[in-house]
């Protein structure tokens, strides 16, 4: 049996293009935050799985050798062969892998451990059942403690919430809503495992549990701003710069230099080289030529090959700029700019 | 005499069996033993006194987060706020926040490791403990059935917070444990009260069949026994498996995400679902008075580990069944099983030799190609500093051969052509019982009709939300 969930791992290794090893992946996989692990998910298209497959090196060693086995990856190389191509290629497969919402960091997973231990507490306070909370995250448990004991009509809110879940969800339709709505526990009901949702759904466990991230991804997505829903996600952020690299951009933004951030702030060139790229990756606006002058970038641009974010051949024909520098041309040009 | 507090804290009207006896010894003052079959109420006998004495923080060791949460659970459950825990899954912060204001608490849960930290010792060193609890004691002793290296230092932690008066309980303890356990953590002419092992509402049976014929009984027995049931396999993937070829069944193991081992969990507890297949991670502190039946599709290691997992059935009283299929050459995985717990004697000898070539502690499971984290490595580490070569490795050889002989004890049970029930008994040192529908050796168990497994359908997403959401 070949399932969705395989080619959406399938498809990762085939956007890595051979040029980034199989640790690169594991690291995106579990949503490392590195530097190199930022820039791999930013450059080969693998946000949406960014921190989406946590798991061990024994189970990702299993997982590869699973796909060597089955003669769909080339581990040395670590390309795809071409059964491997044809399984990463359904659009299904791709659509599934899109709506992971990776690039949003902890902004998903946070917001359901809020809502769905407040749908249980709440639910089996109002029928008086004892229950067993769903969610052992003592941050999810201290913030729906304090919610409660905000004063509001909240057997109203709950009727909105509903509400508003099954709009959204309706507009994302099967199988998504299945994997989103049975996860949920009430006062009566218990969530279901993937293992079961799987059975439902007549996938295997893994595709389940990627319906359910995607599921709740696009339930976020077109929620409206002004949903009710939306309290649940207060004080978190999308962002997906690292705090530590904010920290220097406004330091920038303030207009000091590149010497006085690394200062003021004690860090090494390096790591205030890797916040600058995370600036050029993640910025709407992002001033290049204060960091390459302008004829470099123009050649930089010229020297990429169309189907590579290879930074050696760049550097090795170029001689004069720094991998720092590539990176950031790289940068922009990823985010569609071009300076030719 | 001591009815007021029951009823008024834990809402019981009366003790049940042999509760009342501890809780006066620990309210004398005594150090306690005390060996109780599971769900036999051995958490009130140490809760309660810190009601009626009031002196100060009863601090409970418990080697697993599981049990904590379960009990913190039901304490809270209860009203009672003032019970706090420190396990590995509190951030610094939370932990520094309990350790300052110790004094707000009843009731401290904290795992063996969390103890040996040494600003949590020095804080409890400084505070009022009425009582030092153990739990699953047995886990201190190297005899017993489920050895935990963290356990050896809990004696000296205790002298080390003041040697507060101290009550060990465990489930399952034959003598040699018992005395281990006495003599580990300096227990003071303890008052020892042991319960019968007997569980007298859970039938027992054996079936031997060939290996290749295991799945397909199993898969008729599950039709025919009374539900909800636990089967019990050796390994994570044996249990995924096996679910997957039952009606109606779930898997649970220590490798599932938190989420899901709780959504698994919860709907077993609510009846949600029949029949649960696990590894013995499932079962400790988890509170199901009505399961009908334990089945066994794999060999446990010991008598012990067999007694405490069949032990989660009938806990309400009403009759139960516990069956063993049992293949020729079962016994292999849990050899595989044994020797995957104790360091290769090549890895000894190489850990030692570069401990006196000066390799420093923390470079050897690179070496040794093991994960730090490993319990056998935290056993490795701990002979090397206890012992020379030559003892460690007589050290492990006589473990192992020992664990060996449990497993052949287990063995037996399953072999045997007398009373299991005799056998069980006698195996913890206590006189046969007679009685009724005992064992499938004394007589034919019949088990009771049970209505067929009935599909639940499946609900449309819009009214499975509704029904979440629904206030009626």
């Amino acid at each position: 049996m070949v399932h969705l969930a395989d080619g959406v791992l399938l498809l990762a290794i085939k956007r890595l293009n051979g040029e980034r090893s199989e640790r690169s992946l594991y690291h995106v996989l579990n949503g490392k935050r590195s530097a190199t692990t930022l820039q791999d998910a930013f450059f080969y298209d693998l946000e949406p799985l960014f921190g989406q497959f946590p798991q061990t090196t024994y189970s990702y060693e299993s997982v590869l050798k699973q796909l060597e086995k089955r003669g769909w990856l080339d581990r040395k190389r670590f390309r795809l062969t071409e059964a491997g191509e044809m399984l990463a290629s359904p659009e299904s497969v791709e659509q599934l892998f899109n709506r992971l919402g990776g690039e949003r960091r902890d902004f998903n997973a946070t917001t359901w451990k809020r809502l769905s231990l407040f749908v249980q507490t709440f639910m089996s306070k109002e029928h008086a059942r004892t229950f067993y909370p769903v969610q052992a995250d003592r941050r999810a448990e201290q913030w729906v403690k304090q919610l409660l004991h905000l004063d509001r009509d909240w057997k109203a809110l709950m009727r909105t919430f509903h509400q508003e879940i099954e709009q959204a969800l309706e507009q994302i339709g099967d199988p998504y809503a299945t994997a989103v709505v049975y996860r949920f526990t009430g006062a009566f009901e218990t969530g279901l495992t993937y293992e079961q949702i799987a059975s439902l759904l007549h996938v295997d466990a893994e595709t389940a549990r990627l319906y359910f991230l995607a599921g709740w991804n696009e339930l976020l997505m077109v929620l409206p701003d002004d949903a009710k829903l939306r309290g649940f996600t207060y004080g978190l952020s999308t962002d997906r710069m690292t705090y530590s690299a904010r920290e220097s951009y406004e330091l920038f933004l303030k207009g000091y230099t590149f010497q006085q951030v690394q200062a003021k702030r004690r860090l090494r060139t390096s790591t205030i080289e890797d916040h600058v790229v995370e600036m050029a990756m993640y910025l709407e606006v992002f001033p290049l030529e204060q960091f390459v002058p302008m004829e470099d970038v123009v050649t930089i641009e010229e020297l990429r090959h169309p189907d590579s974010w290879a930074l050696k051949p760049v550097f090795e024909k170029m001689g004069r700029v720094s991998y720092f520098q590539i990176r950031l041309v790289f940068a922009r040009l990823k985010r569609g700019e071009s300076f030719v | 005499m001591y009815e007021a507090t029951l009823k008024r804290v834990f809402g019981y009207e009366s003790f049940r069996p042999g509760q009342h006896d501890i809780i006066h010894a620990v309210i004398e003052g005594q150090d306690v033993l005390a060996v109780m079959p599971t769900g036999a109420g051995k958490s009130l006998t140490f809760q309660l006194p810190s009601y009626i004495k009031n002196q100060g923080l009863t601090v409970i060791v418990s080697p697993l987060l599981s049990l904590i949460e379960d009990q913190m659970l039901h304490i809270r459950e209860r009203g009672e706020r003032g019970v706090a825990r420190l396990t590995s899954m509190e951030s610094a912060e939370e932990k520094q926040d309990i350790i300052n204001h110790l004094k707000r608490y009843r009731f401290l849960y904290l795992s063996p490791e969390q103890l040996a930290v040494p600003y949590v010792t020095r804080a409890l060193a400084n505070v009022k403990i009425q009582m030092l609890v153990i739990d699953e004691a047995h886990c201190i002793s190297q005899w017993g059935h489920e050895f935990r290296p963290e356990y050896a230092r809990l004696g000296e932690l205790r002298k080390q917070i003041g040697s507060p008066q101290c009550m060990a309980v465990t489930a399952t303890a034959p003598e040699g444990v018992k005395q281990d356990i006495i003599e580990k953590l300096a227990l003071f002419s303890p008052e020892q009260f042991v319960h019968s092992a007997n569980r007298p509402e859970i039938r027992l049976l054996v079936e031997r069949l060939e290996k290749e014929k295991k799945l397909e009984r199993l898969k008729e027995l599950i039709q025919e026994i009374p539900k909800p049931a636990v089967v019990y396999t050796a390994t994570r993937r044996e249990a995924e498996a096996l679910a997957f070829e039952l009606e109606d069944a779930l898997f649970y193991h220590g490798g599932m995400s938190t989420e899901d081992r709780r959504l698994v969990q919860s709907q077993f507890l609510r009846d949600e679902v029949s029949v649960m297949v696990c590894t013995s991670a499932f079962g400790m502190g988890v509170n199901k008075d009505n399961v009908r039946s334990v089945v066994h599709f794999q060999l446990p290691a010991t008598v012990e580990a067999y007694m405490q997992e069949i032990g989660r059935a009938g806990r309400d009283g009403q009759p139960a069944f516990a069956v063993l299929l049992f293949a020729d050459g079962d016994e292999r995985i849990q050899q595989f099983l044994i020797d995957g717990q104790y360091p290769k004697d090549e890895d000894m000898r190489l850990a030692y030799f570069e401990r006196e070539n000066g390799t420093s502690l923390a470079q050897l499971p690179r070496l040794l190609r093991m994960n730090e984290e490993d319990p056998k490595f935290l056993l490795l580490k701990q002979l090397l500093t206890e012992r020379s070569l030559q003892e460690a490795l007589d050290w492990v050889k006589e473990r192992k051969r020992d664990r060996y002989r449990q497993l052949g004890q287990m063995m037996d049970y399953a072999l045997i052509r007398t009373c299991r029930r005799d056998y069980l008994l006698r195996y913890f040192s206590e006189q046969t019982v007679d009685q009724e529908e005992c064992c499938d050796v004394c007589g034919p168990i019949p088990f009771p009709d049970t209505p067929q497994i009935v599909r639940k359908n499946v609900t449309e997403w819009k009214i499975r939300l509704t029904q979440i959401f629904s206030f009626e």
